[in-house]
């Protein structure tokens, strides 16, 4: 590790962040038209985050000020980590469990900063943020947990690029069908996307997380989420599409799916919260263990 | 020859402790504390005299790394609780004795993980047992001690019968030696592996002996409970090892039935294993007692270990064996943080506390760096040691060990976070407005503990340096490091550029932070409230039935608590009948069962 | 060199006197304990011919390590327990006299109908002192269930007598050694249930129940450990010397010892009166001691034994005063009972642990060299109902102490001032004796060579060899 790999990384959270704020940006667009609206300009994203930032705000204590600071530099961290494409930042660093758990660093610093601010609005969202989380971080982990048996590796450059070695149908997705969708509906988790977004809650901004956020706190929880969609999103298209040989087919395969996932979103109505459990422990969990057994007891899709 | 002197040394300790209480309450309990940290000075250089043997009285002792690692962490947690312990000591029912026990069951310990033979062990891990026994009481439950000492003796009752088979068969009772002929007889293997290993799995708190921890560790005087959850259970991680090391489980299981190249005898337990993992996980997260909270994460962290433990492999048994450490000064930090907040306000009930971090500050930061370890977020030392275990399931493919590990790593952010949001974020309570931050010898013990816990996660090179000598002692792969980086066969882990990475984040994060506009600083009660006007903090905390709709899923649950209860019920019921049978105050039942007895045993003596 | 016959002799004339000299008998008493304690010190071993006749035909005494130990320990105890309990004497110095004799002589005595009568006057000591309770229905239930166990013992002995025509120990194990055991399963078992009366074997026990429960501090010890640990020793000296058994009636019998042993634990388990829980476990240790003895391991059987007597000697004394003294002994009235006497306390906690068999105390090396001495008799059941039995005499003995030590309702820390009103008394006699006892427990633990070298050969006489595994760590090498 050296400077050049802090250069790169910076580079990389600023390549990051262009990319996803574009993508969110366009994808308001597409929403808004699937609402037949007009929409926002694409760039519009942009204007909401800087502009937040930009405004004055007011501070709970230190807690509620480093809470946001852990955060989103937890999530920057974990953001560097990401392969973005073939290109890595620090190379021997994007191991599985590692992102899993540095990702986490952010998840706590925002639940800190939120309860910090003493609205009990805000930790009954953190509570419902932190039971969506297991319930939608098992199936996923539970199916990562299969390819890293199947390939022997648990870094995510190294299994994108074992799936190229098979071309198209080397994709882990189809290789590992069952495994595939469940790290769909589990990213749709990840997200906070619709039918799992009742700890977000954006209809009813009272009983989410955000709730006491203004000026530069709540643009820097902009930034966070566009992040942390940037390193879930990532997650999914290293692990099962294959990754990105270039920077472009990277950068094709993760519009193509965050946009899918929006669109699935806009037509889903809201599981609540020991719904979104229930459903996650029956369906995904369920065909997680499944795939996962054929895996490791069968072999099946491994050869 | 320097550990035979700490060994004497320390129970003399603990006498001196109690006469030195008689002059000087405080005296004494700071005696805890010289004695304590003079045993981790001196186990710190004595490492060169690893492989020594001694005898004291009828005992033998022989010093092995793996019994110097325990004891290490063992005395670090004893060490470190200490400090606490003069503030309780005009709160304790019996000050002296508590001094007296505080070093004596440390001693006890001593000679445990040092014991060169069975009896040896035995002798000391019941020491422990009863002298741990007598301090609980002093805290809030007499029904905690009973079942303390009650599910212990269970344990090693079963394993004392090992012992005893072992030597039945080998004629030795050195540890060394003694199960040496047990490979040649997989049955008898099984049979003695079963109930040798009971005492661990009871001590560790494995499910269905769990039931003890959340107790005992709950209502100990708040000065032990790091003690119980930080170091007495990781004793039975010590006969775990025992018996699947020097046993050795691999070797005398060769033939049986396995499943991923798991012997079924072994797999079974790491079913348990799992088991407890999930399920102390999900009581935790319902638990309204902080203390309780955290002892019932000791019981999922235990299933953590037992599963490392009994891999004994390269990457999940050196997780293993770290976890211990990470999982010991964690929850130490954690109980000795709620210890503060109950030195000052009097309870440890989640839902009467809140907004602790604006009284003491310095008690919110090492419970929250504890519980970053506990949680196994980096970059504190509970990430490496879990990915460790992690990476060793996946690559063994050990998937329902693995998808239990997965359920008690989100589930851990669940309950970890739970006293952190309600206890000392939120509102502060108008009766908690004038209290004092934590006192000085608080604060040293703390710190401590915090910079532990981080160091080992960045740098755990010298962690896992010991760790690999313990492998190489058990006869398996040590974990293998290049510099910082730790190299599992499926993936690698630099822990220092992980905390570099983290760093340069959070200072980008800090940058951005710091340029944008200064934020007006209000109060905790000027939040949005959709208009209402609220003047009451203390109903404006959300503390109680914090997961309610997750916990609502599992209200129904079964529990085994009321199983050993009604058990327990029954030997109660059963009592009174042997007593209407038997022991009747008319003379005329005693002749007639005098007939029965006579009648039977003439007649089938006759017969044969 | 000494007689022997001095120790049932002296204290029988000292009776006497003490029944002339009424206002000196409790001078006479201790001085008679005094006395019986410092001559079992000058005891040499032997045979002692009483009478002139050349045993088989006249009577003799016999003193082996195993009887040594027995009247040491029952002296000596005696002597402890005495003086601890002075002011509880009343009327009873003349008949505790004669207790002393009647116990010196049935574990001194060489002949099955002397050991009849010393039994029967033992006896008849022992349901005069059960009625110092003033509960004169359990004085009466002993005294029918006494008569009954004795008459069965006679009736034993007559049939032998008419079998082998003599009942002089040494040359009945020998005419009966040659004799198919199966056949003697009738007058062994009469013997056996005369005996188990007094040993407190089930279901021949039902007259402990009320007559422990009710005992004050000096006659509560006295039953628990002196009278307990003669009877355990002729006991001992029948079933593992003389009476040869066979396969099927020592089977049945050890089972009997064991299920006495698991009925007494559990009986005690649901039990909350202090007194009520050691008499169920005196019962259970009972059991256990003749299980041993029925599997011939005199020498840990012995062991046991002492163990027990020592323990029982300061439980029952703390029990009884606490009973004489506060008018109850029910746990739950007595909580934090030990705050204002803490070293009375500590005795009984060593006590308790010492039986519970925990380390650093004399029960451990007990329990220890028992399990051991059972391994190697190839028997793999009875350590099971042992060691359960442990766990659930621990239970109740942790209990009863965390109730006794820390006060106070569950949920709330333990204060002082949950501790009990009642005004419990215990004077500096019984420090001084629960502090000797309890010092001997933990010698006994930390340096097991000296009860052990006094010990080693009890069972040498008995044709039986059972090696002391003490701490035989290596294996021998």
């Amino acid at each position: 590790m050296n400077l050049v790999n802090f250069a790169y990384g910076l580079l990389l959270l600023l390549a990051a962040f262009v990319f996803q704020t574009t993508l969110t940006g366009i994808n308001r667009k597409v929403v808004a038209r699937l609402q037949r609206r007009r929409g926002p300009k694409f760039y519009q994203q942009f204007i909401d985050i800087f502009k937040a930032l930009s405004k004055g705000s007011t501070t709970h204590g230190w807690v509620f000020d480093f809470g946001v600071i852990m955060a989103l530099g937890g999530i920057m961290a974990t953001a560097i980590f990401i392969p973005f494409g073939p290109l890595k930042a620090v190379p021997g660093m994007d191991n599985i469990f590692i992102i899993a758990y540095v990702l986490a660093v952010g998840m706590l610093g925002m639940a800190m900063s939120a309860s910090g601010s003493g609205n009990p609005w805000a930790s009954i969202g953190v509570s419902r943020a932190l039971t969506n989380m297991l319930a939608y971080d098992i199936p996923f982990m539970m199916v990562v947990f299969g390819l890293i048996f199947a390939f022997d590796s648990s870094s995510l450059s190294g299994l994108a690029a074992i799936q190229r070695e098979g071309g198209l149908l080397g994709w882990n997705v189809l290789r590992f069908p069952l495994g595939g969708i469940v790290a769909m509906i589990s990213l749709q988790g990840m997200l906070g996307k619709k039918p799992f977004d009742s700890f977000i809650a954006p209809a009813e901004i009272a009983s989410g997380p955000m709730v006491e956020y203004g000026g530069r706190h709540l643009g820097m929880l902009f930034l966070l989420h566009e992040y942390s969609t940037f390193i879930e999103v990532s997650l999914i298209v290293h692990l099962f599409f294959g990754g990105g040989a270039t920077v472009l087919e990277f950068m094709v395969k993760y519009a193509v799916i965050y946009t899918f996932l929006n669109l699935v979103s806009n037509v889903l109505p809201r599981f609540k919260i020991d719904q979104a459990v229930t459903f996650f422990y029956k369906v995904p969990l369920a065909m997680a263990v499944v795939q996962t057994f054929l895996i490791i007891f069968l072999g099946m899709g491994v050869a | 020859m320097t550990f035979d002197i700490v060994v004497i040394l320390m129970f003399l300790g603990a006498f001196s402790a109690y006469l030195i209480s008689k002059a000087s309450l405080k005296a004494g309990a700071y005696a805890t504390t010289v004695f304590s940290l003079g045993a981790l000075a001196v186990l710190l250089m004595g490492r060169s005299e690893i492989g020594s043997e001694f005898s004291v009285l009828f005992m033998n002792f022989e010093v092995t790394v793996i019994g110097w690692y325990f004891s290490g962490v063992m005395v670090l947690v004893y060490a470190m609780t200490s400090f606490f312990n003069s503030f309780w000591m005009d709160k304790m029912m019996y000050p002296g004795s508590y001094n007296f026990l505080y070093l004596f069951s440390l001693a006890g310990t001593l000679g445990l993980f040092f014991a060169s033979d069975l009896i040896t062990l035995f002798i000391f891990w019941e020491v422990v047992v009863w002298s741990s026994t007598f301090i609980i009481p002093m805290g809030k439950s007499r029904r905690a001690a009973v079942v303390y000492y009650t599910i212990s003796s269970i344990g090693s009752m079963a394993t004392l019968y090992g012992i005893m088979l072992v030597y039945r068969i080998s004629g030795t009772l050195v540890i060394q030696e003694a199960f040496v002929p047990l490979k040649e007889d997989p049955l008898t293997a099984t049979v003695v592996f079963v109930i040798f290993v009971m005492a661990g799995l009871t001590k560790i708190g494995i499910f269905p002996f769990h039931i003890w921890l959340p107790l005992a560790h709950g209502s100990a005087p708040h000065t032990f409970s790091p003690v119980l959850s930080g170091g007495l259970v990781k004793m039975g991680a010590f006969i775990a090892y025992m018996s699947v090391a020097i046993l050795p489980a691999y070797e005398a299981f060769e033939g049986s039935l396995k499943i991923m190249g798991i012997p079924l005898q072994l797999y079974f337990l790491m079913i348990l294993g799992a088991i407890s993992i999930v399920l102390g996980t999900l009581m935790a997260i319902k638990q309204e007692d902080a203390k309780k909270l955290i002892a019932y994460s000791s019981v999922a962290n235990g299933g953590y270990i037992l599963i490392g433990i009994l891999m004994m492999d390269q990457l999940s048994f050196a997780g293993s064996m770290m976890h211990l450490f990470n999982h010991a000064i964690a929850s130490a930090a954690a109980f000795l943080a709620i210890a503060v907040v109950a030195y000052r306000t009097g309870t440890t009930k989640i839902s009467e506390l809140g907004g602790m971090i604006h009284r003491m500050p310095l008690t919110y930061l090492t419970y929250l760096i504890a519980i970053i370890s506990l949680a196994g977020i980096p970059p504190m030392g509970g990430f490496v040691s879990k990915w460790l275990i992690i990476q060793g399931l996946a690559d063994r493919g050990l998937m329902f060990m693995a998808l239990a590990a997965f359920f008690g790593s989100i589930g851990s952010f669940l309950y970890v976070f739970r006293p952190l949001a309600a206890v000392f974020l939120g509102q502060l309570k108008p009766e908690h407005e004038h209290l004092k931050s934590e006192p000085l010898m608080m604060k040293i013990p703390m710190v401590i503990l915090m910079v532990l816990i981080l160091y080992f996660g960045v740098l755990p090179k010298w962690l896992l340096g010991i760790i690999g000598e313990i492998q190489v002692a058990a006869g398996i792969e040590p974990v293998m490091m290049s510099g910082n980086t730790i190299l599992a066969v499926n993936g690698v882990l630099n822990t220092l550029n992980v905390f570099m990475i983290f760093g340069f984040g959070f200072l980008i994060s800090l940058i951005i932070f710091l340029l944008m506009q200064k934020s007006r600083r209000v109060g905790l009660m000027d939040t949005y409230t959709s208009a209402e006007f609220i003047y009451t903090p203390e109903l404006y905390h959300y503390a109680g039935a914090f997961y309610a709709p997750f916990e609502r899923l599992y209200q129904n649950h079964p529990s085994v608590e009321k199983f050993l209860g009604a058990i327990a019920w029954k030997f109660h019921e059963l009592g009174t009948v042997v007593n209407a049978l038997f022991f009747s105050h008319k003379p005329a039942v005693t002749v007639f069962w005098t007939s029965v007895i006579l009648v039977m045993i003439t007649l089938g003596g006759a017969g044969i | 060199m000494v007689n022997p016959v001095l120790l049932i002799a002296l204290p029988l004339l000292l009776a006497f006197v003490s029944i002339v000299f009424k206002a000196y008998k409790n001078n006479l008493l201790v001085f008679g304990t005094l006395l019986n304690a410092g001559l079992v010190l000058t005891l040499n071993k032997g045979q002692y011919i009483i009478g002139g006749f050349q045993p088989p035909f006249g009577i003799n005494l016999v003193l082996d390590d195993f009887a040594l130990t027995g009247i040491l320990i029952i002296n000596g105890l005696f002597l402890v327990i005495t003086l601890m309990s002075l002011e509880k004497l009343e009327g009873f110095a003349s008949v505790l006299l004669v207790a002393l004799a009647g116990l010196n002589g049935l574990v001194l005595t060489g002949d099955l109908f002397n050991l009849f009568v010393f039994l029967e006057i033992t006896a008849i000591t022992a349901y005069i002192l059960s009625s110092a309770s003033k509960e004169y229905r359990y004085a009466f239930n002993y005294l029918v269930l006494g008569t009954l166990g004795s008459g069965l013992y006679l009736f034993g002995l007559i049939v032998l007598y008419a079998v082998f025509g003599t009942l002089n120990m040494a040359d009945l194990s020998v005419k009966m050694a040659a004799v198919d055991a199966s056949q003697l399963v009738l007058p062994s078992l009469l013997i056996f249930i005369g005996l188990a009366v007094e040993v407190k074997i089930l279901p021949f026990n039902g007259w402990v129940k009320g007559v422990y429960s009710g005992t004050n501090s000096l006659v509560g010890p006295l039953f628990a450990s002196v009278y307990a640990a003669g009877m355990l020793f002729v006991f001992g000296r029948i079933f593992a010397q003389v009476i040869p058994l066979g396969t099927y009636l020592r089977t049945s019998l050890v089972v009997l010892g064991a299920l006495t042993l698991l009925a007494g634990e559990v009986a005690a388990l649901s039990k909350t009166r202090i007194r009520e829980i050691l008499l169920y476990s005196s019962i259970g240790q009972s059991g256990l001691i003749a299980a041993l003895f029925l599997s011939g391991l005199v020498f840990v059987a012995v062991m046991q034994l002492v163990n027990n007597a020592l323990s029982k000697a300061i439980l029952f004394t703390v029990a009884g005063q606490m009973a004489d003294s506060t008018g109850t002994d029910e746990g739950e009235e007595l909580q934090g009972a030990f705050l204002e006497h803490k070293i009375a306390g500590v005795g009984f906690t060593i006590a308790a642990l010492s039986l519970i068999g925990l380390p650093l105390f004399y029960g451990f090396i007990s329990k220890m060299n028992l399990l051991f001495g059972i391994f190697y008799s190839d028997n793999y059941w009875l350590p099971v109902v042992i060691l359960l039995g442990t766990v659930i005499e621990g239970t109740y003995m942790v209990r009863l102490l965390v109730k006794l030590w820390t006060p106070g309702d569950e949920g709330i820390v333990s204060e002082k001032a949950f501790a009990t009103e009642r005004p419990l008394t215990i004077q500096s006699s019984k420090v001084m004796g629960i502090v000797v006892l309890s010092v001997v427990l933990l010698i006994g633990g930390l340096l097991p060579a000296v009860i052990q070298d006094n010990l080693t050969d009890s069972g040498s006489l008995l044709d039986e060899v059972t090696p002391a595994y003490l701490f035989d760590l290596k294996g021998g090498q």
